[in-house]
């Protein structure tokens, strides 16, 4: 079967979602204050539930991220951990305008994410006691790979890598490098298992995961670009090449992904091991559990 | 004959893909757009497979699957689980309800088919 044109879905997917905000914009406008309304939250819920599950799916990283942690909130009222305030239902009505503007930009094809709604993600996450969302710009060039994208004065380095899928047959491991940057500061690491295929399917000598770094913002760039996966450093283009955020949401395999800037981060903060573990992205990998 | 598969989720899009795909790969599919819609249609004909999403309106899809599970129709049926919720309670919610595997979105057509492939094919 050729690769099936999930293009041919945006549409649908777009109508949806405005009328998904349509109806989180009047349950909220129904909250009172106080123990949530079960049915008026889960209406909400539902809608952004709905609207992140496709954004991802689909090909919209930024919204799919930004609905996330709308979600959180949400899933906190559903739970009765947090009460229903005039500040929270003030919040929640910016970011349903908030994911207008996004699908909006998403349909005419332009960046869904920018100064604005990342500074709702500030709120939300404060709202939630997070940490704020690292403040990243385009990575420097397009030809090279994965390296770290521009912090800027504040926030924590993002390292988008997904080493190419002949990395390992050249004798190098990622892992090696994930060490050498621990030893620079407090190491996140997310895995994406999208690509990951059946056991029966897989290739031992390939690279199926892309990796998701974080490192204090005050490390040093070029301390992080002379980390080593053996006989390959981050700054080596032969070895490893960036991603956009949209590939990587949308499960691609590492051969179609296409090399060019990685301009966003993910916001995944999850600590791991000294040895890289599937962060929640395993789950979407899972496959028949047989009961 | 081909394998007759009930996709049940109230997102049109992710209907539409999942139907496209598995139809591309030569399955009879079914659309129900909630919960009820869903234990209606599997009440009316016996499917190879039931693909469920979980929030969905009217009944959800962990209240469907512990209904189809009372038809005895659906014994042996299995049932995975379409979701973005991927925490452990929601999983051991779903299997303590009947659901015979999970798969977390976003997923592609891919890995869809793969896993699909696995259980009926």
């Amino acid at each position: 079967m050729s690769r099936v044109d999930l293009s041919q879905f945006h549409q649908t997917f777009f109508d949806e979602s405005v009328e998904g905000l349509d109806a989180m914009e009047a349950a909220l406008l129904k909250l009172d204050t106080g123990d949530a309304d079960p049915e008026l939250v889960n209406t909400i819920f539902r809608s952004a539930h709905s609207i992140k599950g496709g954004s991802a799916t689909f090909g919209f990283p930024e919204i799919a991220a930004f609905t996330h942690v709308a979600e959180e909130l949400l899933d906190n009222l559903r739970s009765g951990k947090r009460q229903v305030s005039v500040e929270i239902v003030e919040l929640l009505l910016r970011c349903v305008d908030g994911m207008r503007g996004m699908l909006d930009r998403a349909q005419r094809a332009e960046a869904a994410a920018n100064a604005a709604t990342n500074a709702l993600l500030d709120e939300l996450r404060a709202a939630l006691g997070t940490a704020p969302t690292p403040r990243v710009v385009a990575a420097p060039d397009a030809g090279t790979n994965a390296s770290a994208s521009e912090a800027g004065a504040e926030g924590d380095w993002a390292i988008a890598f997904q080493p190419k899928a002949q990395l390992l047959r050249s004798g190098n491991d990622p892992l090696r490098m994930f060490r050498e940057l621990a030893e620079l500061g407090e190491l996140q690491v997310s895995a994406a298992l999208n690509a990951v295929p059946s056991f029966d399917q897989m290739d031992p000598e390939v690279c199926y995961v892309a990796w998701d770094l974080r490192l204090p913002g005050t490390t040093r760039r070029e301390r992080i670009e002379r980390c080593s996966t053996g006989r390959c450093s981050m700054a080596t283009p032969a070895c490893c090449s960036t991603i956009p955020a949209a590939a990587r949401a949308t499960g691609a395999s590492p051969k179609a992904r296409s090399a060019a800037g990685a301009t966003k981060c993910w916001h995944w903060s999850r600590r791991i091991a000294p040895r890289a573990r599937g962060s929640r992205w395993s789950s979407s990998a899972r496959r028949w559990a047989g009961g | 004959m081909s394998k007759n598969i009930l996709v049940v989720d109230d997102s049109a899009s992710m209907r539409g893909m999942v139907t496209f795909t598995l139809k591309g790969a030569g399955f009879a599919v079914k659309e129900a757009d909630d919960g009820m819609a869903g234990l209606e249609a599997a009440r009316g004909e016996r499917y190879d497979l039931v693909l469920a999403d979980v929030n969905m309106p009217r009944m959800d899809g962990i209240s469907m699957v512990r209904e189809i599970r009372t038809l005895p129709a659906y014994a042996g049926v299995p049932i995975l689980i379409l979701t973005t919720e991927s925490n452990p309670e929601k999983k051991q919610e779903g299997k303590a309800a009947g659901a015979t595997g999970w798969l977390v979105k976003p997923f592609d057509p891919e890995q869809l088919l793969a896993t699909v492939n696995r259980v009926i094919g």
